[in-house]
């Protein structure tokens, strides 16, 4: 039997909602592990169809969705959930930027598809879309790029909400909390690092372990990507490699930069 | 004619739905559907160079991303001719067994425990049962921690890279997860008495178990592939054995064994490999009083939490090495053909790529675990709703009770192809 609380709750009703995706980014928010249940008693989970049975689609107050829109079947789901929330916030790599499944923009869609079935399946609503964030189709209210986000920032996002202030975006280069660290610069050791043009927040994670910058946190919106392939190229690095490495999270990102370079070069020669 | 519509089951990793339709008293369809998005993961990989590979499949599942991580460089370097140092195989081992332990505990008390205790959620638990939820929250602790140790992160790991590592643990990493691990020991004991203690409903039903099988310790990242009725092949010729089809109603595909039905995972693991476990584990699994092999598939819990026991003692021993960091790996680049096959949480899962003389990929064809298992709990779930129909059960019964019998194959739908939905269809 369900037990009726009579009292009102007054907590935030959060949900946790996914689409196709690899469900890591809600993976992350329920590994907090000691801050978890601290956490669920300042909100009211109201949905998490992963870890929950009995789940609620009306109004939340806070939303987060994973996973990029990828079928037919996501794209009702999220339009439906948007009408539903006050605040949606795009979770991880895949709702913010596409992330790998995003390079299909890139490759032939065809070839692509035919390398996995040979008969797509036929129910219609298994239709692909080629896979998009989800702010391509709703007003996203905050993001939480990285893939996958990092738990510490998810709690400090909700700790946020709970006092009713809004979270800040971050908006320097990984470069500056690398050099922070006193890291030793990747670039200069000829590894093949993005961490220039990416945005930060990770506290340099990945160069801090030797390992370059892949820009799962999206590229920063005043990235100069043209002179960023530049100095990779100027370092040696294989122009087409260079550009396999900034599309694998975020295809569509650099493909807005490209039209953006295009139209203001033409701008320039017009006026020139 | 009655349609009725169940929209979710929930509290299984991913978006999967299930179609029944009954005429009278009788099943006349049932159809196990994965509706997540189809991204592609084989084509993508199409074309990327072999050290790009490994942080692109790892993406097919946050809940084993380790073992996507371990299949996918083990296949490169098997295809490039490539032999990793014993300390670059530990790490491996370690990251994987810290993905299981968490995997597991997070399966076992907040997919699986709910529905025989009778809550919605573990979270809902948190009143009556805040021992068992603190339990749960501990174990997955040490996963997490030991994958971020080595891994980087706790998921999607990237410090393992084709060749070896980027970066070891240190001298006091290792210590400090050594002692957590010993902290976690009796946690994980207590977690198979449990659920040693739990009734399970009886259903019995034949079928092959397939999983690996390594020379010494039981199977993680290397071993032969055999089943229980005696098949014993390397991981290469996998594309013999199985078969995978491709359903109207579905995006991930459909597998056999040589036209027969078989699942793989923690069960299958214990019922080929039982004599290989831990002492501790080998206690337990004795305490069962279960005949072996075990052939009820709602065993698969019990089975995930003995297997726990066994992963936090081995851990421990791993973890006893002087590691050191020797500079980046030096790679050669070599074309080929390469397969791994490693043990995910959920089962078996294959890797095979064919690279060109630059290193890009050329062909490649991912099996994964719940891709195998998808038919025989397709099949289980007619057998057991005709059962319950004969019985006479309710509706509402009905559903709860395939819902507890899909879940404890701890299916993961995202590797697959995601959420339970349930169609139910009555016709008169």
């Amino acid at each position: 039997m369900v037990k009726k609380t009579e009292k009102k709750s007054r907590k935030i009703r959060v949900g946790v909602q996914s689409i196709t995706g690899c469900a890591g980014c809600q993976l992350s928010l329920y590994f907090v592990e000691d801050a978890l249940l601290e956490l669920l008693d300042k909100i009211d989970l109201v949905a998490a169809p992963m870890i929950k049975g009995r789940n609620e689609e009306e109004d939340y107050d806070v939303l987060f969705v994973e996973g990029s829109v990828s079928s037919k079947d996501d794209l009702d789901n999220l339009l439906r959930w948007r009408k539903k929330t006050k605040l949606l916030i795009a979770l991880g790599a895949c709702a913010s930027h596409g992330c790998m499944q995003s390079m299909k923009h890139v490759m032939n869609q065809e070839e692509v598809e035919r390398a996995v079935y040979n008969k797509f399946p036929s129910d219609k609503r298994l239709k692909p879309i080629t896979d998009v964030p989800i702010h391509k189709y709703v007003k996203v209210d905050f993001y939480i790029p990285g893939c996958p986000p990092s738990k510490e920032e998810i709690v400090q996002v909700l700790k946020l909400l709970v006092q009713g202030v809004q979270p800040r975006v971050y908006d320097k280069p990984v470069c500056h909390e690398c050099s922070l660290k006193e890291n030793y610069c990747l670039l200069d050791q000829g590894i093949e690092c993005l961490g220039p043009l990416v945005n930060g927040g990770c506290r340099a994670l990945c160069p801090s372990y030797n390992h370059p910058c892949t820009g799962c946190r999206g590229f920063l919106d005043d990235a100069n990507l043209e002179s960023g392939k530049q100095l990779l190229r100027d370092k040696g690095f294989d122009p087409d490699m260079i550009i396999k490495r900034m599309t694998k999270y975020n295809t569509l990102q650099f493909l807005e930069f490209e039209t953006r370079g295009k139209k203001s070069n033409e701008e320039g020669e017009g006026r020139g | 004619m009655t349609t009725i519509n169940l929209q979710h089951i929930c509290k299984v990793e991913g978006h999967g739905s299930l179609y029944v339709e009954i005429r009278g008293s009788r099943l006349k369809r049932c159809e196990l559907k994965v509706v997540e998005g189809a991204r592609f993961f084989e084509g993508i990989v199409k074309d990327k160079r072999y050290d790009d590979v490994q942080e692109i499949t790892s993406r097919i599942c946050g809940i084993c991303s380790c073992a996507h991580t371990c299949a996918s460089l083990q296949a490169i370097e098997n295809a490039m001719k490539i032999r990793v140092s014993e300390q670059t195989r530990r790490l491996r081992e370690l990251l994987s067994i810290g993905e299981r332990i968490r995997s597991h505990a997070t399966h076992l008390y907040f997919l699986a425990l709910p529905d025989y205790l009778g809550y919605e959620s573990a979270l809902a638990m948190v009143g009556k049962h805040k021992r068992e939820v603190l339990r749960a929250l501990h174990l997955m602790k040490i996963g997490n921690n030991l994958v971020q140790r080595i891994g980087g992160k706790e998921m999607h790991p990237f410090t393992s890279v084709v060749g070896g590592f980027t970066a070891v643990p240190s001298k006091e990493t290792t210590r400090y997860l050594r002692a957590e691990l010993k902290k976690a020991l009796p946690e994980a004991v207590a977690t198979a008495k449990l659920f040693l203690k739990l009734k399970q409903p009886s259903y019995e039903s034949e079928r092959d178990f397939l999983s690996l099988k390594p020379e010494r310790d039981a199977p993680l990242i290397s071993g032969k592939v055999c089943s229980l009725s005696g098949l014993n092949i390397k991981p290469e010729e996998y594309d013999k054995y199985i078969d995978e089809q491709v359903m109207p109603y579905s995006t991930a595909k459909f597998s056999t064994l040589n036209k027969k039905l078989f699942c793989v995972g923690a069960l299958a693991r214990i019922n080929t490999n039982h004599n290989m476990l831990s002492r501790t584990a080998k206690k337990l699994l004795r305490q069962t009083k279960l005949d072996l092999p075990i052939t009820n598939p709602y065993y698969n819990n019990l089975a995930q939490a003995i297997e726990l026991v066994h992963w936090v003692e081995r851990a421990r021993s791993l973890l006893n090495y002087d590691f050191r960091f020797k500079g980046l790996p030096r790679i050669r680049v070599r074309p080929g053909r390469g397969v791994s096959a490693v043990e995910a949480p959920r089962g078996i899962l294959f890797h095979d790529y064919t690279l060109d003389e630059e290193g890009f990929v050329k062909k490649c064809n991912i099996i994964t675990p719940t891709a195998q298992n998808l038919r025989v709990i397709e099949h289980d779930v007619k057998h057991l709703i005709t059962q319950l129909l004969k019985e006479k059960k309710r509706k509402e019964e009905i559903i709860q009770e395939v819902e507890k019998l899909i879940r404890a194959y701890d299916p993961c739908f995202s590797c697959s192809a995601h959420f339970l939905k349930v169609r139910w269809v009555k016709k008169r």
